[in-house]
């Protein structure tokens, strides 16, 4: 197969809608990707100039597997975004080789869209918009020159007419994006990348852990209640329980997973509640404080107050657990492993040790000694942060008499440090805290940036009871959420500027920010009901959102009707013939009925002598304007008839 | 995009069109031109790249709800919106325009019929991509400014002799996108006369008296006009041997005068049994009689035509060759 130039006019378009699309990615993917597109495509329309044969097909073939097997290498799979994205750019860079047809442009310009998508799947800033209209602007462009049967027409054109698309297309955007309905998703289980480190708690816990978890915004797990929703400080969300120290890392037991069923007197009836967890390739389950009881043969409740599946949980999950929010652990089973829960290695932490063995001989019992410790947190400044400073060694005495600055892990280790200084059994369980309720669903979602990591200590007589040292500092975390109690500590990007002018900027840039976050990328079910119960709506449900969204598109498009045929409703008179009106107007002769313009311009001529030769050019630039092709005429008419004195002052 | 993409459901797809077809003519009835195309006789629906825009619009909602991805939705909303609008201003680009006239000049079977399609636009936007189609043969693709008119061009081949009728014109545009096709049908009686093939092999025609008495075969004799290039047939008497013996090329002396003889062209001399290859002779005859400058009249079985001379006359004998016998017409669209 051979160019033949038939593609020339929309070809490079094209080519500029894939690189386009592919912009957001360069970064992220390896430069042999972005090398290899732009090579083809370079080729290709070099080709289309200078009517080369097209690479043949076994050269196709081998790039292809080439390329493919290149990717699968790079990644180590075909699923998941990353190298999904990797091979549409691959596909794109190849397809080019092969298109010859209309058929294949538009092949491209599918492509060209996914690609757009991908970009999206992997990162959603800001630009993200710039992008989003710049992208799809270019392959709108792209696309009316594929379509293009007739006798292609310029670059401009095309261009013209991705704008007129994409700006008649904008309120119905908007209508869409407000007014369609979004349902909460995943349908479907999101492929997770290979070797990215988010993907949920682990079985050790060192400083810095969970606040990187808390980075991550990827679905946990979703929780629907039979009864009422607990309130947010209730709802504790345990997965696994650490009682192993080694003077920096909290570990699970080895035998963590004994089965053991029965520890838990519940204090007040239970409730019931269903949970899909996103897969963990680990065993552990989640499960509000503290489960009594559960549906299943395949889960198993352990001497900790956990659940666990016998089979790491490598797809999503259903299950159901009853928990009491009131209870009591069963203290008489529970007594003889106490000695364990306060071990701590030698020779660590010597100014915490200290602290909490002098704090304790101050207190009268326990719960007056875990209250003094608390009130230090809350009343020392002490800090919650989603970046503290790195701890060395001694992370319980550093964090605790210098840096104050900690995220959850660094409270509930510091905690239990000190408890179990001061000869308290302790230990850290590791889980959610919080989760947003979906108001349209009425279920509970539960994302990483909610994990958690409390402490619970042994008492006499009430058995292990829960101690969040975090609500100590920072109680909005329990009551509402991470991003309130980082607000309320002043939470400060890294790299501030100090000059009040940046500063001020970057306060803005930050609003921006949280504002794009907020009405962007947060917009989903919960803001949609928002949005229409400040419309007035009472209790908004989705059939309202599909009667406004018909309404509204229907009332669009009217408008947009109505736009198009003003475009195009026929001329009134044209520039031409108003102008030859003026002339008549400004010699005082008017043309009698039938007569032709040099005619009337004889007989004007002959009303003015002195205007006579004046008046023959202006008819002549009208009789070029009204039957010529030239398209100055009319302007320069106008300008003739200013320049011709009126009758009134000639006389 | 004309192929479909699963040819097995062509006959289903050509049957639902016939019937749609049928429904169509029964719903319009014949149209009179020039006659404006109004919503009432607009159709649209989506072309198969369309179909494949819808497909990955859907695809794309379902990827955005399970990311959960802002700006999935953001893109996919886009690609509704511009789906909407193309099909407003696919429509609105054909509403509204003017359909003034349909013909197509006469041809020799074997050649392709120009249908040409004339068509005004008032409206003060430019109408872009308009086509047309006769069945399976598509038109030419042009875009008619503001108040401009302009002709869409159909090409549809002959086969034999006789008149080509077109019973329905579809009149179309898949601007601007390609994603949707906006289409009317004109329902007017168009009809392509052919006329038959002049036959390459036509052998000399056979000298015969002209009805005024007058020698045949020869030009008036009176005064020398020139010389002409040889023919199969002439009078070896008209032969400029001197013309020969100089340039080595055949040519034959003209005359002009009041006398220039009338021929008749006669279905009966013409050779052969098939009347098919018969009129094909005569018509091979007419041109050259024509080409000649003759004066000549038709003879066929069923009619005369007297002589005359000019393209009109020429035409009007070879009309009558094409009608002869009244063949049925060929139908397309």
């Amino acid at each position: 197969m051979r160019a033949d130039g038939r593609l020339a006019h929309s070809l490079p378009l094209i080519v500029g809608a894939l690189l386009a699309a592919f912009l957001p990615q360069i970064a992220t993917k390896p430069p042999w990707i972005t090398l290899f597109l732009v090579t083809c495509a370079g080729y290709r329309l070099l080709a289309e100039r200078r009517r080369l044969r097209l690479t043949p097909a076994w050269i196709r073939t081998i790039l292809g597997l080439g390329s493919f097997i290149a990717v699968l290498q790079v990644y180590g799979g075909i699923n998941g975004v990353a190298p999904g994205s990797a091979l549409l750019a691959v596909m794109a860079a190849l397809k080019l080789l092969e298109t010859y047809s209309q058929r294949d442009q538009f092949v491209l310009l599918f492509i060209c869209l996914f690609m757009i998508l991908a970009s999206f799947l992997q990162g959603q800033h800001i630009w993200s918009v710039v992008y989003l209209f710049g992208a799809f602007g270019v392959t709108l462009a792209a696309w009316s020159a594929a379509a293009r049967d007739g006798v292609p027409r310029t670059g401009r054109w095309y261009a013209r007419e991705a704008g007129v698309a994409l700006s008649l297309a904008l309120p119905l955007l908007l209508a869409l994006w407000v007014l369609f309905p979004r349902v909460p998703g995943p349908f479907w289980a999101i492929p997770t990348e290979s070797g990215s480190a988010n993907t949920g708690l682990s079985n050790t816990m060192s400083p810095g852990d969970i606040s990187n978890l808390s980075k991550s915004n990827a679905l946990s797990f979703r929780a629907s209640f039979e009864g009422p929703t607990p309130a947010p400080s209730q709802r504790y969300w345990r997965a696994i329980v650490m009682d192993r120290f080694d003077g920096r890392s909290w570990a699970a037991n080895e035998d963590w997973a004994t089965p053991e069923p029965n520890t838990v007197l519940p204090g007040a009836p239970g409730i019931r509640y269903t949970v899909r967890m996103e897969p963990t390739d680990q065993r552990w389950m989640y499960a509000l404080d503290m489960p009594v009881s559960r549906d299943g043969r395949e889960m198993l409740m352990t001497r900790f107050q956990t659940l666990e599946s016998r089979k790491p949980i490598n797809e999503r999950k259903e299950y159901t657990v009853v928990s009491v929010l009131d209870y009591k652990t069963n203290t008489r089973m529970q007594q003889k492993r106490n000695s364990y829960n306060t071990l701590l290695p030698d020779g660590v932490n010597p100014r915490a040790r200290e602290f909490a063995t002098q704090l304790r001989g101050e207190s009268a019992s326990i719960e007056d000694f875990a209250n003094r410790v608390l009130s230090h947190f809350r009343n020392e400044p002490f800090y919650y942060t989603l970046s503290p400073p790195p701890l060395g060694r001694d992370s319980v005495d550093e964090f605790v008499f210098e840096t104050r600055r900690g995220f959850c892990e660094h409270y509930a280790s510091a905690f239990a440090f000190m408890m179990r200084a001061a000869g308290v059994p302790a230990r850290i369980v590791a889980g959610y805290q919080g989760g947003e309720v979906n108001p349209l669903g009425g279920f509970l979602t539960v994302r990483q940036s909610d994990a958690h990591a409390w402490t619970e200590i042994w008492i006499a007589n009430r058995g292990w009871v829960r101690v969040d040292p975090t609500a100590a500092v920072a109680p909005q975390r329990i009551e509402q959420n991470l991003d309130s109690a980082l607000r309320e500590s002043g939470e400060r990007v890294p790299g501030a500027f100090d000059l009040p002018i940046m500063e001020r900027l970057q306060v803005a840039w930050d609003l921006v920010n949280a504002r794009w976050d907020e009405w962007v990328l947060g917009f989903g079910p919960e803001t949609q009901r928002n949005f229409f119960e400040w419309l007035g709506l009472e209790n908004p449900d989705w059939r309202d959102y599909i009667v406004l969204l018909t309404v509204s598109l229907i009332s669009i498009m009217a408008v947009i009707t109505g736009l198009l045929w003003w475009q195009q409703r026929p001329p009134t008179r044209d520039a031409a013939s108003r102008a030859y009106r003026a002339l008549q107007r400004r010699t005082g002769t008017r043309t009698l009925r039938g007569e032709a313009p040099l005619a009337w311009a004889r007989r004007a001529g002959v009303a003015r002598p002195t205007q006579a030769a004046h008046i023959d050019a202006a008819v002549k630039l009208y009789l070029a304007a009204r039957y010529g092709d030239e398209q100055d005429a009319v302007p320069r008419l106008r300008r003739a008839i200013r320049s011709l004195p009126r009758k009134r002052a000639e006389a | 995009m004309s192929s479909t993409p699963w040819p097995s459901l062509r006959p289903l797809r050509a049957g639902f069109y016939r019937r749609v077809a049928r429904w169509v003519r029964k719903r319009q009835g014949e149209d009179t031109l020039p006659l404006k195309l109004t919503s009432r006789r607009l159709y649209i629906l989506p072309t198969p790249v369309g179909t494949t825009f819808g497909i990955v619009c859907f695809a794309m909602l379902l990827g955005s709800m399970n990311y959960n991805n802002s700006m999935g939705f953001a893109l996919t909303f886009l690609l509704v919106a511009t789906g909407l609008v193309a099909m407003h201003r696919c429509h609105r680009n054909l509403a509204g325009l003017e359909v003034i006239a349909v013909h197509a000049a006469p041809v020799y079977a074997g050649e392709s019929a120009h249908f040409d399609i004339e068509v005004t636009n008032t409206s003060g936007g430019e109408r872009i991509e308009l086509t047309g189609r006769i069945g399976g043969n598509r038109g030419r693709v042009i875009d008619v400014k503001a108040g401009n008119t302009s002709r869409i061009r159909i090409e549809v081949p002959t086969k034999r002799r006789g008149a080509l009728a077109v019973a329905r014109i579809s009149l179309n545009s898949r601007y601007p996108l390609a994603l949707l096709n906006c289409w009317t049908w004109l329902h007017v009686d168009t009809r392509c006369t052919v006329w038959p093939r002049p036959a390459d092999d036509a052998p000399a025609r056979p000298v015969a008296p002209s009805a005024d008495g007058g020698r045949a075969g020869e030009l008036g004799d009176e005064d020398f006009s020139g010389l002409r290039d040889y023919r199969e047939g002439d009078s070896p008497r008209l032969i400029a041997w001197k013309h020969l013996a100089r340039s080595d090329t055949l040519a034959s002396k003209q005359f002009s005068g009041a006398s220039v003889s009338t021929q008749w062209i006669d279905y009966d001399t013409a050779p052969g049994t098939d009347p098919e290859r018969r009129l094909s002779v005569l018509a091979s005859w007419i041109i050259a009689a024509e080409a000649a400058g003759d004066r000549y009249g038709l003879t066929l079985p069923d009619s005369t035509l007297a002589p005359a001379r000019g393209a009109a006359h020429r035409d009007r004998c070879l009309d009558a060759l094409a009608r002869f016998g009244s063949p049925e017409s060929d139908h397309a669209g």
